[in-house]
């Protein structure tokens, strides 16, 4: 037997069962909500729905297209340099659990803007944060759309263009009817579904190769791990599960571990969910639910991407995408039916993300620009209207930007958004919340120097010149620390001046 | 036995008239107010809430429940004030047993369409649901725009909480310090990893010192946060009580 990749070809019971998918997850939110408002008994456990929901649908939100196919396929090819990802997306969290839930819960009412400018009142730094949102956005959007372009091949048979369309499109018309299906459902659903296929693809993995949890790491240590390519021999266990394959440079690794850090507590969609619940203390009991459910789910990302590995090294298949290792993997274990399962679930994940970024950044153009800056909010169904045209014209923006990117790892894209919201936001809200000395200047030059240094930085990168200025691919170990001395050294320039 | 009439109140335009009946019925049976808001347990971003209160008529710079309360005031009507969370309806009706109340006045929005589709119709909800009277009101544009004007002179907000409320508490400080334990050992394992991989590589627990810690990593992260997260209920209790 030849090992084969999946091939590209219309499949129709892949694609009758990715319908099924949606069309299931948009009728089950719809349910909930309607009974959540008019259930005429007390059905649920009190007040612990709204922030069990929510921390499940704050992992939803966070398990992208890049955690679920982007870090399988970068720990399938680079091993231990794709679970740092893993680990480092989990350690932001801890970041956000310790540091910004629930003062950003007090202060902030809508956006990551309000929050700034609840202790300055300056239209400055809320200029400021709306234009740092938006980029970040845009930047995090495009590794789903490439996701979603790569997904939509073999579990379709369309091509790459069409995927980011349909992505883009179905996105679009879930934000053009807002309010009529809750993203925080669908969330909750959808993390749910990705949760049970991980958890069947896991035990798939040891069941089919015989191994038991240790023994099947262990096998690669004494073994070495293949090239998932090619199916051959290519590298010592030893070099494929320690640091260094992926990431050469050590300061590459480095900086790549301080912005996914810094990073999740700093993501405008993240962010915004915070918003989301009542009360301080519901924003940290969400955000302890979505650690415990991602810690979990990244030990099992673990298994997934050496499995991958594992099988392509015993000619089961062949990886010519990294993106599609998890549900080329799934074809293997479980066949045509399993593959479509977790395709679908992956496509719907991005979809969910998807929404969540486009609202976040339309919310900043809407609520923070042309409401607050402005001045121009006559209603609420005035700014409904701003915040659905913005969410449109974001979302043909990724479209756009989705069809250039083709062929980019996802996770490693992640990585770029991530080092550049940590770089912008982070020094920002560090000074806000714990510095009295920080000034709205200081604030707004932190956020301007971190935002336009790891663009810079990221433009003149290895990843976008032959001949690189600047020689890692994640700028974050120059970047966050540049956004932090803006912001500290203005603040204490203009604060003086001031006294 | 005391008269009991209860309010449900957001700030949507047909509770606001609500209000006004309700305080006036109130008056005429010489009964006691039972002022009471739901808050919903759906979280919800900010385009879906901007949807949701166009859609229920709700106008978000008035504070319903301090609408009702100065209205009693001046009416001299006696009143309770009862926050709850969960379920609207199934809230509403739990209160209204519970309390034992005569009648239930509230305003119905009747949202039609797909989002009728999508919130339901609450004061329908809890007229099919409830062991008492149930009086709904579904106002005319005029009397939406009279209480609205009423609601507008009448302002008694509360002041939101700061920042240093949570900062300055005792659990946010262990937190720190809980932090700063998590970022050490992050550290070490980003220092490790970018600079000493032969460490890395060394074998450790029949796997090796790269895996064996970034498991750590990952188990840790879950400790603190189940930890902390008791920790912090427990001390918010203890303030509680």
């Amino acid at each position: 037997m030849v090992a084969e990749a999946l091939a590209n070809d219309f499949k129709p019971l892949a694609f009758t069962l990715f319908v099924i998918i949606v069309m299931v997850t948009l009728a089950i939110s719809t349910y909930f909500s309607r009974r959540v408002r008019t259930a005429g008994h007390y059905y649920t456990a009190g007040g612990s729905v709204k922030w069990f929901v929510n921390g499940v649908a704050f992992a939803g939100d966070y398990l992208s297209a890049a955690s679920f196919l982007g870090i399988a396929g970068m720990i399938a090819f680079s091993g231990f340099d794709g679970f740092i990802y893993g680990i480092g997306f989990l350690a932001g969290w801890i970041v956000a659990l310790f540091l910004i839930a629930e003062p950003l819960r007090v202060m902030g009412k809508y956006t990551f803007a309000d929050a700034l400018v609840s202790k300055f009142k300056s239209k400055s730094v809320r200029l400021a944060a709306a234009i740092s949102t938006l980029v970040v956005s845009i930047f995090y959007l495009i590794p789903q759309m490439v996701g979603a372009g790569t997904i939509i091949q073999p579990l379709l048979g369309f091509p790459y263009e069409w995927g980011v369309l349909i992505v883009g499109g179905i996105v679009i018309l879930i934000v053009a009817t807002a309010g009529m299906v809750s993203t925080t459902w669908v969330q909750f659903i959808k993390a749910l579904l990705l949760f049970i296929a991980v958890i069947a693809l896991t035990i798939g993995v040891l069941v089919v190769s015989g191994f038991g949890p240790l023994e099947f790491i262990q096998n690669f240590l004494d073994n070495g791990a293949a090239n998932p390519a090619t199916g051959g021999l290519a590298h010592t266990g030893d070099a494929f599960l320690s640091p260094g394959l992926k990431f050469n440079d050590p300061w590459d690794f480095a900086s790549l571990c301080l912005a996914l850090l810094l990073g999740t507590a700093a993501l405008p969609h993240v962010l915004i969910r915070y918003y989301t619940v009542p009360k301080p203390s519901d924003a940290r009991k969400s955000t302890v639910v979505a650690i415990v459910l991602m810690g979990v789910f990244y030990v099992l990302m673990l298994y997934l991407g050496l499995g991958t590995n594992y099988f392509a090294g015993q000619g089961k298949f062949i990886v010519t995408d990294s993106n599609l290792a998890a549900p080329t993997l799934a074809n293997f274990i479980g066949g045509e039916l399993f593959f479509a399962l977790i395709s679908s679930i992956a496509f719907a994940t991005i979809l969910g993300t998807v929404s969540g970024l486009i609202m976040a950044s339309a919310g900043a153009i809407a609520h923070d620009i042309y409401t607050e800056i402005l001045g121009k909010k006559k209603s609420d169904k005035s700014a409904l209207r701003v915040s659905k045209i913005t969410a449109v014209g974001v979302g043909l923006l990724a479209i756009a930007l989705g069809m250039v990117m083709k062929g980019q790892n996802v996770a490693f894209l992640v990585g770029l958004a991530f080092a550049l919201a940590a770089s912008a936001n982070i020094p920002a809200l560090i000074g806000v919340l714990f510095w009295k000395k920080a000034t709205d200047r200081g604030i707004v030059s932190g956020i301007a120097v971190g935002l336009v240094s790891a663009l810079v930085l990221i433009a003149v990168s290895p990843t976008y010149m032959d001949d690189p200025l600047f020689p890692l691919t994640n700028p974050g170990i120059v970047s966050v620390p540049l956004g932090f001395a803006a912001m500290i050294g203005v603040s204490l320039l203009t604060g003086k001046r001031g006294e | 036995m005391e008269q009991k009439i209860l309010l449900p109140t957001d700030s949507s335009l047909p509770a606001l008239v609500a209000t006004i009946e309700a305080v006036k019925m109130a008056k005429e049976r010489k009964a006691k107010l039972i002022i009471l808001t739901v808050i919903e347990s759906t979280p919800s971003t900010e385009i879906e809430q901007q949807a949701g209160n166009v859609t229920l008529k709700r106008c978000p710079d008035i504070d319903g429940m301090a609408f009702a309360r100065e209205l009693a005031k001046q009416e001299g009507v006696p009143y309770d004030e009862v926050v709850r969370e969960g379920p609207v309806s199934g809230e509403i009706i739990n209160v209204s047993n519970a309390m034992g109340v005569q009648t239930i006045v509230m305003g119905s929005s009747a949202p039609s369409g797909l989002a009728g589709l999508y919130l339901g119709d609450v004061a329908k909800s809890v007229a099919k649901h409830a062991k008492c009277e149930v009086l709904t009101i579904n106002p005319t544009k005029e009397q939406g725009r009279e209480a609205l004007m009423l609601a507008r002179r009448i302002d008694g907000k509360k002041k939101p909480k700061t920042v240093e409320s949570i900062t300055s508490t005792k659990q946010f400080k262990v937190g720190l310090v809980l932090f700063a334990v998590y970022v050490a050992f992050y550290a070490l394992l980003m220092i490790l990893g970018a600079f000493e991989r032969g460490v890395m590589s060394e074998r450790l627990l029949g796997l090796n010192v790269g895996l064996v810690l970034g498991f750590a990593a990952i188990i840790l992260a879950i400790v603190m946060a189940v930890v902390f997260n008791w920790y912090a209920i427990k001390m918010e209790k203890a303030q509680e009580a």
